[in-house]
């Protein structure tokens, strides 16, 4: 079952000057039960705007948002009470300790108080619970944030963009946190820009640009989409091994200092044979690395 | 609902505008005690006949300190984008915007009741010990009692439309900025070109309202709080549409 569900949403915003500038252009997305789900996109290509349609602080032009199976314009009440976010950056009281905040919170929902405490020990805030929240740092903000996703117990998780303004040990914190939270069953939706993060901790990923989705699946799966696998040959002499490949009639090119057999042979077996029968000796031979900033990089680039 | 509610209330009393003119409000009525007390003495000691008047005077500070709180406990949401994170807690927004509005305007009217019983007290105090009692009779005291409530309600509908301008126009100082002008100047010059809308100006109906009624433009104490709340009501409705229909970003 598709926790979220989103059907071909749209959102125009009007220019001031007349025109109309076009945030998501009839998105497509499904995010099942379950595990992390990286949602990427350069600035700009709708994701907050997605995710503000989905909790119903936005009015989708056109389309369709499912959240739980709740209509997020007109179920939503219904089940928000099992669903935790952060938007953008967290927005609490400034004036009112991270303490009250949270209480303040908490009593919408008569979630005990307890139930507080726990939380701020949980994201390392108890220390500075009692301050001001004008006092805290970006960091500080954003794992108050996190607090008050965390406070209704829920089974679906929406972060957007949960590692902004942290520090790499927050970072790492953030990340073990989103296993943690998928490895106990909830379904943890999360933006993020930072790439090499979501690869670390996503199972599957969406990838939008210019406000679509263009790629979407088991993070295996869209990196392996992305291009056509290669393997990457390392010997001494590059010339002559490129000839013996070429010569074996396999589709080998010079890549900096190592030869790449791009789409490669069955079997890479082909390859030392064929560089050995011309006495030829590989330092290595591996799959090419594809991550997800390539991916990401070559789907989304602008048009030319 | 109810919890929404005591969120609203509890938020309510832990803002520190409301606890510094309430602490003001104290003061105040300390300050003035104390003075009636030292001057009241000879020909001029006070008298208790003087406390509506004196009651009365304080209505445009009260119905302003409630348009001020008003205005600032919308104002603040959307000033520190709280507002969001509320909606993803509680996304009924007519729920929302409605509760809110009851909590504050609920919350001035008792300030208003307590800070008028507060001060009509300690003048009644300063009477008894240091000035004159002589003529103080039940009318006198049914006069005071529904005078503080008036003067108490006037403070809740300041607060309504204080925070229903700050809800349109997302700004505290927008909403405070728009009384001044509206008041101070809009209905002034209304007041000398348009003398015959006079009982439909929201300035001279406050003031009829306080008065028990002002014979000059027609309006009884009844009529006079129906033109209030009719100010209050079609504020509430285009805050609530407006807010039910805009996207919160």
């Amino acid at each position: 079952m598709a926790v979220i569900e989103v059907e071909d949403l749209r959102k125009e915003y009007r220019r001031l000057r007349g025109g109309r500038t076009v945030a998501l252009d009839g998105l497509d997305l499904a995010v099942p039960e379950g595990g992390v789900f990286g949602f990427l996109g350069p600035n700009g290509a709708g994701k907050t705007t997605t995710i503000r349609c989905l909790l119903g602080l936005i009015r989708p032009s056109g389309g369709r948002a499912r959240l739980l199976g709740a209509d997020s314009r007109r179920q939503l009440a219904s089940v928000l009470r099992r669903v935790g976010s952060i938007v953008e950056t967290p927005t609490m009281y400034p004036r009112f300790s991270g303490r009250r905040n949270l209480e303040l919170l908490a009593r919408l929902h008569r979630i005990p108080h307890a139930a507080i405490d726990e939380i701020l020990d949980r994201v390392g805030l108890s220390d500075r619970a009692g301050h001001l929240v004008k006092t805290y740092s970006l960091g500080m903000k954003q794992r108050l944030g996190i607090a008050g996703a965390l406070l209704k117990d829920p089974e679906v998780l929406i972060l957007d963009e949960p590692a902004n303004g942290l520090d790499p040990a927050g970072i790492v914190e953030v990340r073990q946190l989103l296993r943690r939270l998928a490895a106990e069953g909830r379904t943890v939706f999360v933006s993020s820009h930072i790439l090499s993060e979501v690869q670390q901790v996503a199972d599957r990923v969406a990838i939008l640009a210019r406000g679509r989705c263009v790629a979407s699946g088991p993070v295996d799966e869209v990196l392996s989409a992305g291009r056509a696998s290669a393997l990457v040959v390392r010997l001494d002499d590059l010339p002559a091994g490129l000839e013996a490949l070429r010569a074996a009639g396999l589709p080998a090119s010079l890549d900096g200092d190592a030869i790449r057999v791009s789409p490669p042979p069955g079997d890479g077996a082909t390859i030392t044979q064929v560089l050995a029968e011309r006495g030829l000796f590989l330092s290595e031979l591996r799959p090419e690395r594809i991550d997800l900033e390539t991916v990401f990089l070559e789907l989304t680039k602008e048009p030319e | 609902m109810t919890s929404l509610i005591r969120s609203e209330i509890r938020r309510l009393t832990s803002r520190r505008l409301v606890k510094a003119l309430v602490g003001l409000a104290l003061l105040a009525i300390t300050v003035t005690g104390v003075l009636v007390a030292v001057y009241s003495r000879g020909f001029e000691r006070f008298s208790i006949l003087n406390l509506p008047g004196v009651l009365e005077g304080t209505s445009f500070l009260l119905g302003a300190g409630g348009w001020v709180i008003g205005a600032s406990f919308a104002g603040a949401e959307w000033e520190s984008g709280s507002i969001t994170t509320l909606l993803t807690w509680e996304s009924r927004r007519t729920r929302v915007i409605l509760t809110k509005v009851a909590v504050v305007a609920g919350g001035m009217f008792l300030i208003g009741v307590f800070a008028e019983a507060l001060f009509a007290l300690v003048l009644a105090l300063v009477a008894a010990t240091r000035g004159t009692t002589a003529g103080a009779d039940v009318d006198l005291v049914r006069a005071v009692v529904t005078l503080g409530l008036r003067v108490a309600a006037l403070s809740g509908i300041g607060a309504a439309l204080g925070f229903s301008l700050a809800m349109v126009s997302r700004n505290t100082g927008a909403a405070i900025g728009i009384a001044f002008a509206y008041l101070a100047i809009v209905e002034a010059i209304m007041r000398g070109l348009r003398p015959g809308w006079r009982p439909w100006l929201l300035g001279d109906s406050a003031s009829a309202f306080v008065l028990a009624g002002d014979p000059v433009i027609g309006r009884s104490v009844w009529s006079a709080a129906a033109v209030l709340l009719v100010y209050a009501g079609g504020f509430i409705l285009i805050a609530t549409t407006t807010f039910r229909i805009r996207d919160v970003t």
